[in-house]
């Protein structure tokens, strides 16, 4: 697999970049609760729960649908506000598991709401007009790995020169429909989430948003604009074994990280830190912890997940991460693992319930989804050769 | 080396097979077919239909490429492209919800209201661990999904992508004024040597937009009814 650093004009840098989670409306917010150890997981009161095998989630206070239009337009106005003007030739990849599907549940209960917000496709035109930009752009489904697949497709689109200026922006919002399902599949913790703990029960969902603005490093300068790192490899990869449950062996993981290695240059010993998928399912956390064991060989690399603190966002939960494993890497700090209390065994030397320093200029970033999915980030300092 | 496409499959309202098998092709609308189960799998009974669509459709794709034989793992990714996803899943399995008022909600459906869901029913079928996405897009013509098929053979993060469209009408609770294609179509693209047969070369021209034996395509349909003028 050819290396991108031996074409040091073709690595992709983060110029902007914003996040929205119920913890707060800005990456610095966000930023310090996280560091505080905060969590946004509260009892839902959007719609009972009484049915179903939790009661609780990370809802962004006060998030509203407005008339026919679903609550994912306020998520998206929120997440502008904090963006610099784009160049108008900004090509828009979105990624979201369900949309405005709370429309749906409008719809079939008999209230008014606008069709077109069920529509994954329809996504980067919403995207585009908020932000005044032609009407031309993609969605990507890839389950809870959506966002990670979109930023890696951008960071190809990028290497590759066909585009030198990609906004990739993630999204999805708690509603009914979601809850249900995965309380179905018995998937919920009944509280709380604790992702690597030894006695997890569950994922925990949240909502969110999340958007980076990538450019090609010859755009970067002409924009005058400053990295806030960069995205060095990536790596999709499928379990091929089930449809809803991760590979016992990690493999999917491992290949998905390997690739994204390769593809960056940079060996496994130089990986600082790692921003883990952790739902806090027994499997989902089992097998990162068996894949990345076979990919560091043993050795204990610092971990954290921040689902406990804001919940599973699915669609934007790779987004949410990235920007989060941008900022580590410019603090040299890992926020601690929200909802830890005692590390399974296999990740004793790895999550910590409290910021740890970190040393080095490359985090690794994984996320994994239904259909077996697998991606992975290769993540980079800015200014880091 | 260059990138061939080396197989075709599809379903549509007119007729479903592999490319060699038929002499003509139609991109419309309307009611499909009954889908052949056959060689999709036990999994296949518990499918919703979005997944035996696609599945079906990759197999003819497979088949005329010459690749159906079951490896244990192998390096091929798929890149698929639907504007109405699985939103008659979704609508199917709300069902499920309102009628029981939530605690009957079907896991079953559940798992597949997701436009990517018969990505890991391909991947587990046919042994596939590439690169896997769905991209949801409102003017349906797969381009976007064939370049990133390139550019991924160009990295070398797969030996072989498919690159499709999957698309199902919509079920009538969801009226849309936009709707393009209704059916399946998958290509085999892989990377070749020159000697070896294909339905011909495809790849980005110097302005970054994609040829398929040198001419200009702006969709996945262009390049089928290219290969029957053959």
């Amino acid at each position: 697999m050819e290396h991108l650093s031996k074409h040091a004009s073709a690595v992709p840098v983060v110029v902007d970049m914003g996040a929205v989670t119920a913890l707060s409306d800005c990456p610095e917010g966000l930023w310090q609760s996280l560091l505080s150890g905060n969590t946004a997981i509260s009892p839902v009161s959007r719609f009972s729960t009484t049915p179903y095998t939790s009661r609780v989630a990370a809802c962004i206070p006060n998030l509203t649908s407005s008339g026919p239009k679903s609550m994912i337009h306020d998520l998206l106005d929120r997440l502008f506000s904090g963006l610099r003007p784009l160049p108008h030739d900004t090509y828009v990849i979105t990624a979201s598991a369900k949309a405005g599907i709370d429309n749906l549940e409008k719809i079939r209960r008999g209230h008014s709401a606008d069709t077109r917000d069920l529509f994954l496709s329809s996504l980067p035109g919403f995207v585009s007009e908020k932000l005044g930009l032609p009407r031309e752009g993609i969605n990507i489904s890839a389950a809870c790995a959506s966002a990670t697949v979109a930023l890696a497709r951008a960071g190809a689109m990028i290497a590759s020169g066909r585009r030198d200026c990609v906004l990739v922006c993630c999204f999805d919002v708690v509603t009914e429909f979601i809850f249900s399902g995965f309380s179905a599949l018995r998937a919920l913790s009944p509280t709380a989430c604790s992702p690597f703990d030894r006695n997890r029960s569950g994922l925990t969902l949240g909502e969110g948003a999340a958007a980076l603005l990538l450019m090609s490093p010859e755009r970067a300068a002409r924009e005058h604009r400053i990295g806030l790192g960069r995205m060095l490899g990536w790596g999709i990869a499928n379990d091929a074994t089930h449809i809803t449950a991760p590979a016992r062996d990690g493999r999917g993981l491992v290949q998905a990280v390997q690739d994204a290695l390769r593809l960056s240059g940079i060996p496994a010993r130089q990986i600082a830190a790692i921003s883990a998928h952790g739902t806090g399912t027994v499997y989902n956390d089992l097998m990162e912890m068996t894949a990345f064991g076979q990919v560091f060989s043993g050795r204990s690399v610092p971990t954290f997940s921040p689902k406990g603190a804001f919940g599973h966002t699915l669609g934007a939960a790779g987004a949410i991460e990235a920007v989060l494993g941008l900022l580590a890497l410019a603090a040299g700090v890992l926020p601690p693992t929200v909802g830890l209390v005692s590390p399974m065994p296999e990740a004793s030397n790895m999550v910590s319930t409290q910021p740890t320093g970190v040393s080095g200029s490359y985090l690794l970033s994984t996320n994994s989804g239904f259909g077996g999915i697998n991606a992975a980030l290769v993540l980079g300092k800015e200014g880091a050769p | 080396m260059s990138t061939h496409i080396t197989g075709i499959g599809w379903i549509t309202p007119t007729n479903m097979g592999r490319m060699k098998d038929h002499s003509l092709f139609i991109a419309t609308l309307g009611p499909l077919p009954e889908i052949p189960l056959t060689g999709l799998g036990a999994a296949a009974r518990r499918m919703d239909t979005h997944s035996r669509l696609a599945l079906a459709a990759i197999g003819y794709c497979l088949d005329d490429a010459g690749l159906t034989h079951k490896a244990d793992r192998r390096n091929t990714g798929i890149f698929a492209a639907t504007e109405n996803a699985c939103l008659v899943t979704d609508s199917d399995y709300y069902h499920t919800v309102l009628e029981t008022g939530g605690a009957g909600a079907s896991p079953g459906l559940f798992s597949y209201t997701l436009p990517s869901s018969f990505l890991g029913e391909a991947a587990i079928l046919y042994g596939f661990t590439g690169p896997t996405l769905v991209v949801n897009e409102g003017n349906l013509n797969g381009i976007a999904c064939l370049e990133m098929c390139l550019e991924a053979l160009l990295l070398k993060e797969a030996d072989i992508m498919l690159c499709g469209i999957a698309n199902l009408p919509l079920p009538s609770t969801i009226p849309s004024e936009e709707n393009h294609f209704n059916g399946a179509l998958f290509l085999c693209l892989e990377r070749l040597p020159a000697r070896k047969p294909s339905y011909g070369t495809i790849g980005f021209n110097e302005k970054g937009n994609v040829d398929f034996r040198g001419s200009r395509v702006a969709d996945l349909f262009q390049i089928v009814h290219r290969c029957l003028d053959r």
